[in-house]
Order: C-alpha cells, then sequence, then structure tokens
C-alpha cells in the first residue's frame, strides 16, 4: 500500500500512526493504557480501510484517523489534528 | 526627553513585542512534543531554557541597537529617523491586521516563511536537551526580529534618553514584560491546563490577539508622533 504526499509515493505503516497518537495522548496526559486501546482501535479501523485501495492521498488517511479519534476522544482528535497548525 | 517619555515609550513597545506570536506558539510546540516524550520534570526545564533563550535574543538585539545608536546615531535617533521608524510601525500594525495570521479557522499558523516554520516546528520536535531549548527560542526570538526591529530601534532610543541610573532597569524591566506571556503559559501548563488547552484558547481568541497586536503598533508609532516627532 502506498501513500502520497505532495507527489512523493510512501508505503503505509500502521506503526507511525500509532506512534503518533500515543505520543499525543501521552503529551494530553491520557493514561497509557486507554492511550494504547484507542491507537489500536485506530490502526484497526485505518487497516481496513485502506485494505482494498492501492494508492490513497495522506489528507485521505488523516481524514480516517481523525473521524476515529474523534469518536474515542474529542481533545486528542483536536491536539492530532491540529499538531503542525501551532505556528 | 523627559524620564516619563521614555518610559512610556517602553511600556508601549513592551505591549506590541509582547503580543508577537511566534514565542508562544514555540514554547506551545515545544511543550506539546516534550510532555509527549519526557517527564514533567525535563519538559519544565526545556521550557525554561526556550524562554531564557528569547530573553537572551531580546537583550542581545536591544543591545545591539543601543550601541548602532551611540554609535552612529551620536546617542540619539534624529527626527527623520524617528519618523522611519514611525512608517515601519504603521506598517508593522498593517502587516497584524491583514497578514500575520494564515487563514483557517482552527489554526494560529503565522504569516512567516514556510522554512523557518518547518525548522522550528522540526527542532521543537527533536528538542531532547537544554541548549537545544535555549537555541530554539534564540531561533524563534531571531526569526521575528523583521516585524520587530522597528520596535528594538524605539526602545533603544528610549533607552538611551534615560537617565543613566534607569537604563539597565528599563532594559531587565522590558525584557520581563515581553517575557511575561510566555511565563504565564507555563504557570498555567504547571498548574494542570495541557498545551491543547492553551492552543484552543489561541484559537478561540484569535481575533482578539490580532486587533492587540495591530493596534499596540499603531499606539506605539502614534505615540512617538506626538511625543518625540512633534
Amino acid at each position: 500500500m502506498a501513500l502520497r504526499k505532495h507527489k512523493i509515493s510512501y508505503e503505509y505503516n500502521v506503526d507511525d500512526i500509532k506512534s503518533n497518537i500515543l505520543q499525543q495522548a501521552k503529551s494530553l496526559k491520557i493514561p497509557s493504557g486507554w492511550a494504547k486501546q484507542i491507537a489500536d482501535r485506530v490502526a484497526e479501523k485505518t487497516d481496513k480501510w485502506i485494505a482494498d485501495k492501492a494508492i490513497v492521498t495522506e489528507d485521505d488517511l488523516q481524514k480516517v484517523v481523525i473521524k476515529e479519534l474523534d469518536k474515542l476522544n474529542s481533545d486528542l482528535a483536536y491536539a492530532y489534528r491540529n499538531r503542525d497548525k501551532i505556528i | 526627553m523627559s524620564d516619563i517619555v521614555c518610559i512610556a515609550t517602553l511600556v508601549l513597545a513592551a505591549i506590541a513585542q509582547a503580543s508577537l506570536q511566534l514565542g508562544i506558539g514555540g514554547l506551545i510546540l515545544l511543550y506539546h512534543n516534550s510532555l509527549g516524550k519526557h517527564r514533567r520534570r525535563k519538559t519544565r526545564f526545556l521550557a525554561r531554557n526556550y524562554i531564557l533563550g528569547t530573553c537572551a535574543i531580546s537583550f542581545l538585539a536591544i543591545c545591539a541597537f543601543c550601541y548602532l545608536i551611540s554609535n552612529f546615531f551620536n546617542g540619539a535617533l534624529r527626527t527623520e529617523w524617528l519618523v522611519i521608524c514611525v512608517g515601519a510601525l504603521v506598517a508593522c500594525a498593517a502587516i497584524m491586521w491583514l497578514f500575520y495570521y494564515r487563514g483557517g479557522k482552527q489554526s494560529t499558523e503565522l504569516w512567516l516563511p514556510k522554512s523557518i516554520t518547518n525548522f522550528i516546528r522540526r527542532k521543537a520536535r527533536k528538542t531532547d536537551d537544554g541548549i537545544e531549548a535555549f537555541s530554539l527560542g534564540l531561533l524563534s526570538g531571531f526569526a521575528e526580529l523583521p516585524i520587530s526591529v522597528a520596535i528594538c530601534f524605539v526602545v533603544a532610543n528610549s533607552v538611551l534618553n534615560l537617565s543613566a541610573q534607569w537604563q539597565v532597569l528599563a532594559v531587565a524591566a522590558y525584557i520581563f514584560a515581553t517575557t511575561l506571556p510566555m511565563l504565564v503559559l507555563r504557570i498555567k501548563i504547571t498548574t494542570g491546563q495541557s498545551a491543547v488547552d492553551a492552543q484552543k484558547w489561541r484559537v478561540r481568541n484569535k481575533a482578539f490577539a490580532r486587533i492587540i497586536s495591530g493596534s499596540s503598533f499603531m499606539l506605539l508609532a502614534i505615540f512617538i508622533v506626538a511625543f518625540w516627532v512633534i
């Protein structure tokens, strides 16, 4: 599975998504067990969503991640969505 | 020029400088990334070094401009140079009102060169020790110099016009005042708020911050025209 961002393609890696979520969760002081559950559930969703696609854009993948995070923890979804929009 | 006018100029300049957002944005970014990686004690240490870095660059900038004015302008800016500063401050006010924040309701991205903001983001993500945090503070202060250069000129001119015994105290008070938003943020985060809460507050009050920044620059320009030029 390939991801595309700024016309550059790279391999989809679910561990990157998980580690990003865990890092955001830690900075929000979400208990690690709960954070791991959230990361696993989001990873499961993205894996399912991406399974039948040959190539997707990074924006689309982020939308799926954020949609799922919104259901589980809105603060975490906010932090994940805006992690590159602070300055 | 009387000491009162110089002190009032410094107060207005400090408000204008404190309303700039890159320093505080960089600190939130540092907090957010560091809390995800390090213990709280280490994060506090990094934040302290970052704030010291911004203080150091402010101090160096003011000293450099004081040196410039005392050596090349005979100790005080002449009226035509003050008028140029006023023009620059009015331009900065317009920039604050119109361009400083990029579009997007949920972001507080600033209209700075993309390479600089990317570099600060990358550095904030990777900052692991005190020296890196200090240099990040230096960098964020330096990146804002194109906007704050007119303020630095005005501040240096006011400091040099003060009585000698007040000069060092005035510079220290000015730097403390410009650092106040970062210190308040640090206290807020230390007492339990998260960096996300602070960012949400910034997003909610973006329009207010924009008006305050632009107005403080404009007010400083008007004050200089009224008390220094005329």
